[in-house]
């Protein structure tokens, strides 16, 4: 059980990380080079008072852990039950020939896979805008982060990896958002129930449409080099 | 009415399972489904078939013996139109010329017995492991010498009309049984006899669970939606609140 605390602490943290991130990714509707600058900004965060990089490297490390310590007791407690259930006598994974769910909604149900997609996707996206090996448009390793954005969503392949993985993450945080919540006990009548309902929605959206936006922006060429 | 029944039968625990189909006819509506049942196996005993076994007692949906997935539902709550156990679904809910598919809970905490019937000693263990309640024996204490809000004394008794039946394991895509343990923790945790031991408790109780092979909770609610005793999510919380505080104190730690 206490497995599952970690994951709704670090669940939490992720959110939190998605939320920022999402608002930083939103400094492109302003201009181009405010989003350099915001880039820029993140790598010598509280100069002179901190050495370039120290924050930056801080916060990856957390958020690193994170993800790490998330992942690995999704792992263990999946595992845990699936084996155990596939362990039983005359019981497979899929336990009931006929099986009808009546609360359940999809998203609760299929919090593993949703939660592989991000997971496949993470080092897709590091890979694409933080350590660029993988170059969408563009050669020269130079090129301002703006227009590496851009040049990456002209492409429609690149357009629907990133779709399919906000779609995953919305419905992920979906549900993750109200379970933590609960397994933290924040759960404790109607009321309550309601107002974490709306935040996960809230919150679910936020990340989607958010993350969603400026893709699409570029992807119909209202925002072009 | 007539009904096809495709059962779960499976001779003993190291036996696979399989199913198979049955014709019944002859049904009342008014009938209770175990009555349905009891109709089915004496027409297998007079064809020198083998019955089909399933777990039964009161039949009025108080002791929590009875109890099978019904159309893909625990204790058929798909089918009725109220909270109910096995033995107070009735064939009404049916129509003529149905097909009802029945298995027994299935988890990997719950081996089968025989076809419907499972071993949920899992959750004897997990009401064991729960231990003992401080109360000073002798006479019946008056009725008002232990104060107690109505708020509270409504929560435990709520809480405590959880039968065990294991509706909430079989229907738990994780086959956890959270919902019955928080309604055991949830019973005590609410009354002024439960507190002395009250940390303690949620700890052992959570440990057994958690032995016992029983999965995690991932609050996606199909337990309470099948509970024959509506239990809520709401107790769940109370375990998770009183287990979390349980981890700030020194209880269960060696002396």
């Amino acid at each position: 059980m206490t497995k599952k605390f970690a994951m709704s602490i670090t669940g939490m943290i992720l959110v939190a990380f998605l939320l920022m991130h999402m608002f930083g990714n939103l400094k492109l509707l302003i201009s181009g080079a405010d989003f350099d600058a915001y880039a820029h900004y993140l790598r010598h965060f509280l100069e002179p008072v901190l050495p370039p990089y120290f924050f930056l490297t801080i916060f990856r490390l957390v958020i690193a852990a994170a993800v790490l310590i998330h992942v690995v007791m999704a792992l263990h407690l999946v595992i845990r039950d699936t084996v155990r259930h596939a362990h039983s006598a005359g019981l497979s994974v899929r336990r009931y020939t006929m099986r009808r769910y009546l609360e359940g909604s999809f998203a609760a149900r299929t919090m593993i896979w949703s939660g592989l997609i991000v997971l496949l996707f993470i080092p897709f996206h590091l890979f694409m805008f933080t350590d660029q090996i993988i170059k969408i448009g563009y050669s020269d390793p130079s090129t301002p982060s703006h227009l590496r954005v851009v040049f990456a969503f002209q492409n429609w392949g690149i357009y629907a990896i990133y779709f399919v993985a906000m779609a995953a993450v919305s419905l992920h945080v979906w549900h993750g958002f109200y379970s933590a919540m609960c397994t933290l006990g924040w759960r404790v009548g109607h009321s309550s129930t309601v107002v974490i309902k709306a935040c996960s929605w809230i919150v679910a959206f936020l990340i989607f449409a958010g993350f969603m936006l400026v893709p699409t922006l570029i992807a119909f060429g209202v925002i072009n080099s | 009415m007539k009904l096809t029944l495709n059962i779960w039968r499976q001779a003993n625990a190291e036996s696979t399972g399989a199913m198979k189909t049955y014709q019944i006819d002859g049904i009342s509506p008014d009938m209770s489904f175990l009555e349905m049942l009891d109709q089915l196996n004496e027409d297998l005993t007079e064809k020198n078939e083998e019955p089909v076994a399933f777990d039964s007692d009161c039949r009025e949906g108080i002791c929590g013996m009875c109890g099978v997935v019904i159309n893909g539902t625990a204790h058929g709550r798909g089918v009725s139109p109220v909270r109910t156990t096995t033995c107070q679904l009735h064939m009404r809910w049916f129509k003529d010329g149905d097909t009802i598919t029945i298995e027994p809970w299935k988890a990997g905490a719950f081996p089968v017995v025989k076809d419907l019937v499972v071993d949920r000693s899992a959750l004897d263990h997990i009401i064991e492991a729960g231990g003992f309640v401080s109360v000073n024996t002798g006479a019946a204490p008056d009725a008002h010498a232990t104060p107690i809000s109505k708020f509270k004394a409504d929560r435990a008794f709520d809480a405590a009309t959880c039968i065990g039946c294991g509706a909430c394991v079989a229907a738990c895509p994780n086959g956890s049984a959270m919902l019955f343990t928080s309604a055991k923790v949830a019973h005590l945790a609410n009354l002024p006899q439960g507190q002395p031991e009250r940390k303690l408790r949620v700890k052992n109780m959570m440990a057994q669970h958690d032995a016992e092979g029983l999965g995690h909770c991932t609050n996606i609610g199909e337990c309470a939606a099948v509970c024959p005793k509506g239990i809520t999510l709401d107790s769940i919380t109370q375990l998770n609140r009183d287990f979390i505080a349980s981890l700030f104190s020194g209880v269960g730690k060696a002396q």
